[in-house]
């Protein structure tokens, strides 16, 4: 059997402006096989912006990152020689990526939507009899089978970002990067996404999510990351990071979220509560 | 004096190379404006600019103008070609111009995220294109294009000025033999209304049913 590596991904001194704008500062970060780790921190911190280097829809003037212990794109001092265009592609197709808004294929029923990749973009392309099967399991997965063939404009903001993730599943990435993928969503919608992203989590998939979502980072996080100013301020367990914030930054950050509600409910049980 | 039957299928005659003349005419810039618009968004920043300033250049001159400058022009640099060649160049250059803003401006105001999601998934940019944004592209750029064709129609009129005998060179010959100016002319609108009038139906009632984006 093959050596699997480690770390799934690996950042090193990682930096990336834009213009005079020094956006992410120096970011290391390893993220091992099946680990999940919540990226949170204030708007503009540069979260969206790293999730981006890490698939190279961002370029990035330094640092190195890898994927499976491969270095996945390179650009010398003067940004002279840069990876083609086509190989970054080829990668790029081992990383899935969802996004706040959903972005669906609005000229595609949901079923071409998903098999749209594993057909024609994968590097090994799947026969259509074989890719529509697979994406009927995973709308199975996503508990949205009745909407293989709806179009996107037909369905709910939450049943289009779970047909978003089935999409990027399809094209069975090594890492899923999710970006503030409930963010756009109505509230009584936002279960049923970080349900499907529960169950990921489960079944040993390597993530990296950025959300406000704290419950999410208590239950499923091995790691919570607090980006501050394109720095990595504090990291550690979700608890360690939610519970016992260290940096008045992070204090203030946390406070500002109505989750702390649910985080002191759960520090102080509604008995204790009652009795106070 | 009257214009007469033999005179009319004459025009009917002159009407058939008009919209010969005009087929081809759409074909060609149809083919200008998708590889020019397609080039101007994929091809990088320079090919944009030269892409645009080509455009321009064609759109603020008028198309006889366009039309004598190939016709003296191509002889000027040693290059021998037929009236009709002349014709389908300088129209085709034009229209093209046009209909490359059409394309260009439909695919630029596709939301961005559709290309950030297409290329998250690992396409490489043609395919990007191919798959994703030209089928959404077209939904936007079919009204104006359409729009576009009764003005190439109108436009292959300027032909008769190099003497390539349609509609309107022969609705001249006509009314110079009986004059019967008003009645020739007459006809000749009537004609060019008919071709051009279902285009343009057509153009109002695709930008009413398919105004916004999908969501
Ligand atoms: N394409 C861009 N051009 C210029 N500045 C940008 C661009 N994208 C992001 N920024 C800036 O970079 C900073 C970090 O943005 P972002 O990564 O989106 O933060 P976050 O996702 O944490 O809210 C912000 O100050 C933002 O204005
Ligand atoms: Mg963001």
């Amino acid at each position: 059997m093959d050596r699997l590596p480690e770390t799934t991904i690996s950042v090193q001194n990682l930096h990336k402006s834009f213009g005079d704008l020094h956006v992410l500062k120096s970011i290391d970060l390893d993220v091992h096989r099946g680990e999940v780790v919540v990226l949170i921190g204030s708007s503009g911190s540069g979260k969206t912006t790293l999730l981006r280097c890490l698939n190279f829809l961002a370029e990035y003037e330094q640092g190195q990152i890898h994927i499976d212990e491969k270095l996945m794109w390179y650009c010398d001092a003067d940004c002279r020689q840069k990876r083609p265009t086509k190989e970054i592609a080829h990668d790029r197709a081992a990383i899935g990526m969802v996004f706040q808004s959903f972005n669906l294929f609005p000229h595609r029923t949901v079923l071409e939507n998903i098999i749209l990749g594993p057909t024609k973009v994968k590097p090994v392309r799947v026969p259509k009899p074989e890719a529509t099967e697979q994406a009927m399991a995973l709308l199975d997965r996503v508990g949205l089978l009745e909407k293989a063939d709806a179009y996107p404009n037909t369905l709910s903001g939450g049943q289009q970002q779970r047909v978003a993730i089935a999409r990027a599943l399809a094209m069975e990435p090594k890492v899923m990067l999710f970006d503030e993928v409930t963010s756009a969503l109505d509230p009584e919608l936002v279960g049923e996404v970080l349900n499907v992203m529960r169950q990921l989590a489960r079944d040993g998939m390597t993530m990296v999510v950025v959300t406000h979502e704290i419950h999410f980072a208590l239950d499923a996080a091995d790691k919570v990351i607090f980006l501050d100013q394109g720095k990595i301020a504090e990291q550690g367990p979700p608890e360690q990071v939610l519970f016992h914030p260290q940096s008045s930054r992070l204090k203030d950050f946390l406070r500002r979220f109505e989750e702390m509600t649910l985080l002191s409910w759960r520090r102080a049980p509604p008995g204790e509560k009652a009795r106070s | 004096m009257e214009m007469g039957y033999t005179n009319l299928l004459y025009l009917f005659d002159a009407a058939s190379k008009t919209m010969m003349l005009a087929i081809v005419a759409i074909v060609m810039s149809t083919l200008v404006g998708v590889i020019g618009g397609v080039i101007s968004v994929l091809g990088g920043r320079l090919v944009e600019a030269m892409v645009s300033a080509a455009v321009y250049v064609l759109r603020g001159i008028p198309i006889l103008v366009q039309l004598f400058l190939v016709y003296f022009g191509l002889p000027f640099f040693g290059i021998r070609v037929s009236p009709y060649t002349v014709a389908i160049i300088a129209i085709s250059l034009h229209m093209g111009a046009l209909v490359t803003e059409v394309v260009r401006g439909s695919l630029l105001a596709l939301p961005k995220q559709q290309s950030e999601s297409g290329l998250a998934l690992g396409m490489t940019p043609l395919m990007l294109m191919i798959e994703v944004l030209a089928p959404q592209a077209l939904r936007a750029a079919l009204p104006p294009y359409v729009s576009l064709i009764p003005v190439t129609i109108k436009a292959t009129s300027l032909a008769s000025v190099i003497s390539i005998w349609e509609l309107t060179l022969a609705s001249k010959e006509i009314a110079n033999q009986t004059l019967a100016t008003f009645e020739v002319f007459g006809v000749a609108f009537a004609i060019y209304f008919a071709i051009c009038f279902p285009f343009t139906w057509l153009g109002r009632r695709l930008e009413q049913r398919y105004t916004g984006y999908w969501q």
